[in-house]
């Protein structure tokens, strides 16, 4: 790898590491869920600094073009990310379907509770529990 | 005994007042929610205008959802029986009374209405005949019960189970794979003859394109469904 792009793609990195940082100084993105994209920047990091590195793993692997190997790595960085983010939207849409639920019996209760003050006669008709 | 009965209603503005005033002739001393899954018809208005007891949903969330609302509903108010019933006319509120005897005299703890066991009313396509043939013979494989109509939604639980579904429900198709996490929980159940009727009104959640999906998904659910929580 020429010296040139090596700095090239040194800078694009350590821009990468920034606007996560400031993506998560800003409140935008959730420390929680920033880990995993700076592992991500860590691997690119690890690989710009010490190229040979890369090759070095290819030839135990017998891989023949080390760039090969490097697209796999990113793909399978990438099914991990997605299998992270389903992971996580299946958690959130539990908790929507009980919020959602708690603010619809929340919203009978008042209405209710309303209806019982206008109208105390029906009051009895709707609670058996006496 | 505090019965509910808790009708979920997706656009079933043809059909939900016939629905609830058939049950509450035939059943005054049951209490009737429906639970308006965020229709887009007028099904909140005749709701309203009627003073039927109601729940509504700020959003959609599909008939598992719904519902869970109503079976959590049930155990916020303390009721000895939970009653699941389509808003659509699919089941009749004459059945009522055999259905619910089984979990009335403490003989089951779920009860299933069932179209098979004699084959009298509407009986569905023979196609979903197989479809279902085939779920209950895996429900029959993992828990041992055998249940012939698996996909009812005719059905009536006590407050354990009812308690227990307002932990965990499945959010879509929810009916086959509810019947497993009961049997799972130790559930004992009853299968009545009930005699179904073609909807009055609406069209079936389970439109003919999403079959496939439906079966994979379900039987998916029940040999992955593991034992609650208690």
């Amino acid at each position: 790898m020429s010296l040139p792009l090596r700095i090239f793609a040194l800078i694009l990195v350590i821009l990468y590491l920034i606007s996560i940082l400031v993506l998560v100084k800003k409140n935008r993105l959730l420390l929680r869920y920033s880990l995993l994209w700076f592992f991500a920047g860590l691997v690119m990091l690890v690989i710009v600094i010490w190229p040979g590195l890369l090759f070095w793993a290819a030839g135990l692997l017998n891989i023949e073009v080390p760039a090969n190997g490097l697209f796999g790595i990113c793909i399978l960085l990438g099914i991990i990310l997605m299998i992270s983010f389903t992971v996580v939207i299946s958690d959130f849409s539990g908790k929507i379907k009980t919020l959602v639920q708690n603010q619809a019996l929340l919203e009978e209760r008042i209405r209710e509770l309303e209806g019982r003050k206008t109208a105390p006669a029906e009051a009895g008709a709707d609670s058996k529990k006496a | 005994m505090k019965i509910l009965i808790i009708i979920p209603a997706y656009n079933e503005e043809d059909s939900i007042l016939d629905t609830v005033s058939g049950v509450k002739k035939l059943h005054p001393e049951a209490d009737v929610l429906v639970i308006n899954d965020c229709s887009r018809d007028r099904t909140e208005e005749i709701l309203t205008e009627n003073g039927i007891r109601h729940v509504r949903l700020p959003v959609n969330l599909g008939i598992g959802g719904a519902m869970q609302c109503g079976y959590r509903y049930a155990c916020l108010r303390e009721y000895d029986v939970a009653v699941q019933m389509d808003g659509d006319g699919q089941h009749p509120a004459e059945e009522l009374d055999s259905l619910l005897a089984p979990v009335l005299d403490g003989s089951a703890d779920m009860s299933i209405g069932s179209r098979f066991i004699k084959g009298e009313g509407f009986q569905s396509s023979a196609m979903r005949r197989t479809g279902i043939r085939f779920l209950s013979f895996l429900i029959r494989l993992r828990t041992g019960q055998r249940i012939l109509d698996v996909t009812s939604g005719y059905r009536a639980v006590n407050l354990r189970y009812a308690a227990l579904f307002s932990r965990e429900y499945a959010q879509d198709y929810p009916e086959p794979e509810s019947l497993v996490l009961a049997a799972r929980a130790g559930a004992r159940f009853a299968e009545v003859p009930v005699q179904m009727r073609q909807r009055q009104g609406g069209v079936s959640s389970i439109s003919f394109l999403r079959s496939i999906y439906y079966m994979i998904k379900v039987s998916l659910a029940i040999l992955t469904c593991s034992t609650p929580r208690s």
